[in-house]
């Protein structure tokens, strides 16, 4: 199932939580959000689940505006929200079992779902536990568990890996890969190495407004400029400094040590061959000339600092 | 109806989980208990075996009873989320709210026939008029139900249960008690007759006598309506 959000925006009180932002995910496609805090990730989500009703804009899954069928899209859509609320004094058996009922999955399959779900969550050994008992990873387990048990089409996770020790995240980022496949995925983190991990495509919100959307590496290269490092031999580090300062398309030269600087260009630029004319001309050898990769951290910090 | 059987049964089965329930009950029944069999104001004060001292004590403790049975609802989904984990499910705002107040009127039902040896006592000691007896019940039930009501909608827009105990009880105070003596002590008639006719005792007290007037019974549905209504308002403006 596709999901198309449309213009929406969000306002509370004075303040714009969500301005006029579109996007859409594919099915087998799995979308991330980052933003800062108070980017309005949280109030997306919650829009796309129809909790929330948008101030203008609409959400569209397969074509039908969440705001006239939500009764009817909320049973594809399964999600896991950020502070994850649970029935504390339920057990975990029995919550799954509310929450498949409530998804009116047939009473002979519930058993099996549940039995599932614990088993791909793994919550074998807390099953019989209430949920007041549970570790806020294991919480966080049944939070996916019950976003799961329905089979939706459409998976929403707010913050999924939150709580979870390193192998658990691991077992996560698997879970979400996999179901990934054949589902329509969204999920926002503040970890941006799982963005990078699961995700195909990164939408970078910040004070309610896209300010980028693409795959990880579109986001690297659209960011406009490519860094390199360059180790030369045979000179005087001062004199390369100013000779690279002067070849046209250099837009930023550092020293990084006595033989090695570093120059930013725009990422459209063929810089090489001025490179290597240059160093032809002053008689330097070029011993490293290495293309930077910029972190999606670097881009996210670029994008969201005011 | 069958996420509102759902809703049903997963707060019945928390609230007989919990033990405030029991002691609630128990404190209930040994007020009851008490004014009925033992004060001056009971059966055998009065050598009479009416269940009229019953009902009316029963009015009194619903008073108090039904908010702090009610406080928890919506108060605390919204306080810990589970509102949100409720309306990202396929479920209505009209059905959470059916499901709630449902299982209010459920409690209600579950006192009252709690209290059905008290009437069975009354037949054994003396001729008990049983149709008055059935309109106290009824009179009860609905009274109950408009309780019921006017707390979900407390508990709908507080943020925590003590205050929608106490707007709870404060608003079926003044419907209870304070319209009524607006009413006596008001000159203007028309404002007189209003104030009555919003008295939830104007419209109890004759039921509980056993006379039935079909205007008591549209007062108490209308009453619940309006406040399962302002109670859906409240979500909804929630969500925008």
């Amino acid at each position: 199932m596709d999901v198309v959000v449309e213009n929406i925006s969000k306002t509370f009180g004075t303040q714009k939580a969500v301005d006029n932002v579109s996007f859409s995910v594919r099915k087998g496609e799995v979308l991330g959000i980052l933003g800062p805090n108070g980017a309005g990730k949280t109030t997306i989500m919650r829009i796309i689940t129809g909790f929330l009703f948008a101030g203008s804009g609409n959400v569209f899954i397969n074509d039908l505006p969440i705001n006239k069928n939500a009764y009817k899209l909320k049973h594809y859509i399964g999600y896991l929200s950020e502070n994850n609320p649970l029935y504390e004094e339920m057990n975990v058996i029995d919550l799954l079992k509310f929450i498949a009922n409530i998804h009116n999955i047939p009473r002979y399959k519930i058993p099996t779902r549940v039995l599932d779900m614990i088993r791909i969550c793994g919550l074998e050994n807390e099953k019989h536990k209430t949920i007041r008992e549970l570790s806020k990873g294991y919480k966080q387990r049944v939070g996916l568990a019950q976003a799961l048990i329905h089979e939706p089409e459409i998976i929403i996770l707010d913050e999924p890996t939150t709580g979870l020790d390193p192998n658990q995240i691991v077992d996560i980022r698997e879970l979400i890969k996999e179901i990934g496949k054949e589902k329509t995925i969204i999920l926002s983190s503040h970890i941006l190495a799982e963005i990078e991990a699961t995700c195909n495509r990164v939408i970078i919100l910040n004070k309610g407004k896209i300010v980028a959307n693409g795959t990880s590496s579109e986001l690297r290269s659209t960011n406009g400029m490519k860094t390199l490092h360059i180790r030369l031999e045979g000179g005087n580090i001062n004199d390369m400094y100013n000779a690279f300062s002067k070849i046209e398309n250099v837009k930023f030269v550092d020293i990084l040590d006595n033989d090695r600087i570093s120059i930013q260009v725009d990422t459209e630029t063929d810089i090489e061959k001025d490179i290597f004319d240059l160093c032809n001309r002053f008689k330097w050898y070029i011993k490293e000339l290495s293309p930077i990769e910029k972190g999606l951290e670097d881009i996210f910090r670029q994008l969201t600092q005011n | 109806m069958r996420i509102v059987k759902i809703l049903i049964k997963k707060e019945l089965s928390n609230a007989l989980n919990s033990w405030t329930l029991y002691v609630g009950l128990m404190v209930f029944f040994c007020i009851c208990g008490f004014y009925c069999w033992m004060s001056d104001a009971g059966v055998f004060a009065h050598d009479l075996a009416s269940m009229t001292p019953c009902f009316n004590v029963i009015k009194w403790i619903f008073i108090f009873i039904l908010p702090a049975f009610a406080m928890r609802s919506i108060a605390e989904e919204k306080r810990y989320g589970t509102l949100e984990f409720l309306l990202t499910k396929p479920i209505r705002t009209n059905q959470l709210i059916a499901g709630k107040f449902l299982t209010l009127v459920a409690f209600v039902i579950i006192i009252l026939i709690l209290t059905l040896p008290y009437y069975f006592t009354m037949i054994y000691l003396g001729d008990t008029d049983s149709g008055q007896a059935l309109c106290g019940y009824m009179g009860l039930l609905l009274a109950g139900t408009a309780y019921g009501s006017i707390s979900l909608f407390s508990s709908s827009v507080s943020r925590n249960s003590i205050s929608a105990f106490l707007l709870g009880f404060i608003l079926i105070l003044i419907f209870q008690f304070f319209f009524g003596m607006i009413s006596e002590i008001t000159n203007n008639y028309i404002l007189s007759e209003i104030f009555l006719y919003l008295s939830i005792d104007e419209h109890l007290d004759p039921l509980l006598r056993g006379i039935v007037d079909s205007r008591d019974l549209i007062y108490f549905l209308s009453l619940s309506a309006i406040f399962l209504f302002l109670t859906r308002m409240s979500i909804v403006k929630m969500r925008y």
